[in-house]
């Protein structure tokens, strides 16, 4: 693993430009779990909150976590999964990883015993006992530079899945959410979103995961969800708008203004194909038992 | 919302006659060459255009206008009917 490069597998600086701006104004319109990626819609009258929980539920289930009796999660966010996660009797064991301190604070703030949350990458992350799941929401597409080629980025991701399935059980399943590039070229990429909104990121491509993956993990499913996305940044586009007069109040109207466009302007990207939304399910690829009892 | 001007009335006509200014202004076409079976993007609106247009609308109407009413309608004819049904909606339930 690379780790001597301090922005290998995702800037800290990066992630807390994103993210630390202020719980409260993402608890202005996210929903009530501070669940930061696309939910999975069900039906006309489904709520963004209920959504949410049945993402979460798509992931514990791909991940095996009702067999696991222990879980990673890779960007864990403010833990709405770790949290759901915990309700599994037989989890003892649960580790999230951020790079945000906000997030971090806000799951030890559950004070739930069976969670551990650690300040650290992916890449810094030394467990020292494998897993039986691992699940990453939303952190895949913080991996990558703009600068990196498309050499760097697949060598940065089969790295990812490498790291993965080495710290998988036997059984182990790794259940993946991110965005990808869909029909826009790498270089028509927004400027807006790239500089704004996600600085030192660069999203992958489905044909760089597969590349990445193969011969390391098996792809056991793929969807492209992106309408669910589309639908999940609207709705935050229009509960930031319905409490646009408090969020002027806490972030001022230059950064209200900014995420207005960005939450419409993505949601757009998502209803055109620009940009995509994948889910996969992996497994490690088989290997001798002498190898995965070697951690 | 604040300080937003709700347009009174708004049938299909007022809401194609709405895009047609708009889109005319911001791609500086001709109003005359924007038809109703155009589609934003075949009329060249990428997503900052589209963007600005979905806020700007919600502000003229006074309304929230799903995204999905602009993406599920393939012409402005379609978008304009879609719209003004979801403003008339949205104004019957506030009563």
């Amino acid at each position: 693993m690379k780790t001597e490069q301090p922005d290998y597998g995702g800037s800290m600086a990066a992630v807390q430009y994103h993210y630390d701006v202020s719980r409260d104004f993402y608890r202005l319109w996210l929903d009530e779990s501070l669940t930061y990626s696309s939910a999975l819609w069900e039906g006309e009258d489904d709520t963004l909150a209920a959504a949410q929980q049945r993402k979460i539920d798509h992931h514990l289930r791909e991940a095996r976590a009702d067999k696991a009796e222990s879980l990673l999660d890779v960007g864990c966010g403010w833990g709405a999964l770790v949290r759901k996660a915990s309700s599994y009797s037989g989890l003892k064991r649960i580790v999230g990883l951020t790079l945000s301190e906000d997030q971090a604070d806000n799951v030890r703030s559950f004070g739930i015993p069976q969670i551990e949350v650690r300040l650290e990458s992916w890449t810094q992350h030394k467990p020292d006992r494998p897993y039986d799941s691992i699940i990453s929401v939303g952190a895949f597409e913080h991996f990558a530079k703009p600068e990196d080629s498309r050499e760097v980025k697949i060598e940065t991701y089969r790295d990812f899945f490498a790291t993965c399935s080495k710290w998988l059980t036997p059984g182990g399943r790794m259940s993946l959410q991110t965005f990808v590039y869909g029909t826009m070229r790498n270089e028509e990429a927004s400027q807006f979103i790239n500089e704004e909104i996600f600085p030192a990121a660069d999203l992958p491509r489905l044909d760089e995961i597969a590349a990445a993956a193969d011969g390391v993990m098996e792809v056991t499913y793929l969807v492209n969800h992106r309408l669910h996305y589309a639908r999940t940044y609207d709705a935050w586009a229009r509960n930031l708008r319905r409490r646009r007069d408090e969020a002027v109040k806490l972030v001022g109207e230059t950064v209200t203004e900014r995420y207005e466009r960005y939450l419409k302007q993505t949601s757009i990207g998502f209803y055109t194909g620009k940009i995509g939304l994948l889910r996969i399910s992996l497994r490690p690829t088989d290997r001798p038992v002498s190898e995965t009892s070697r951690m | 919302m604040d300080h937003v001007q709700i347009a009174e009335k708004v049938d299909e006509a007022a809401v194609f006659a709405w895009l047609k200014t708009y889109i005319s202004n911001v791609l500086g076409m001709d109003q005359a060459s924007i038809k109703g079976s155009d589609g934003l993007d075949s009329l060249g609106l990428d997503s900052a255009l589209t963007t600005a247009l979905a806020m700007d609308l919600e502000t003229w109407l006074g309304v929230e206008i799903p995204l999905a009413i602009l993406f599920e309608a393939e012409t402005l004819d379609n978008i304009a009917t879609g719209v003004a049904r979801e403003a008339e909606r949205q104004h019957a339930t506030a009563g």
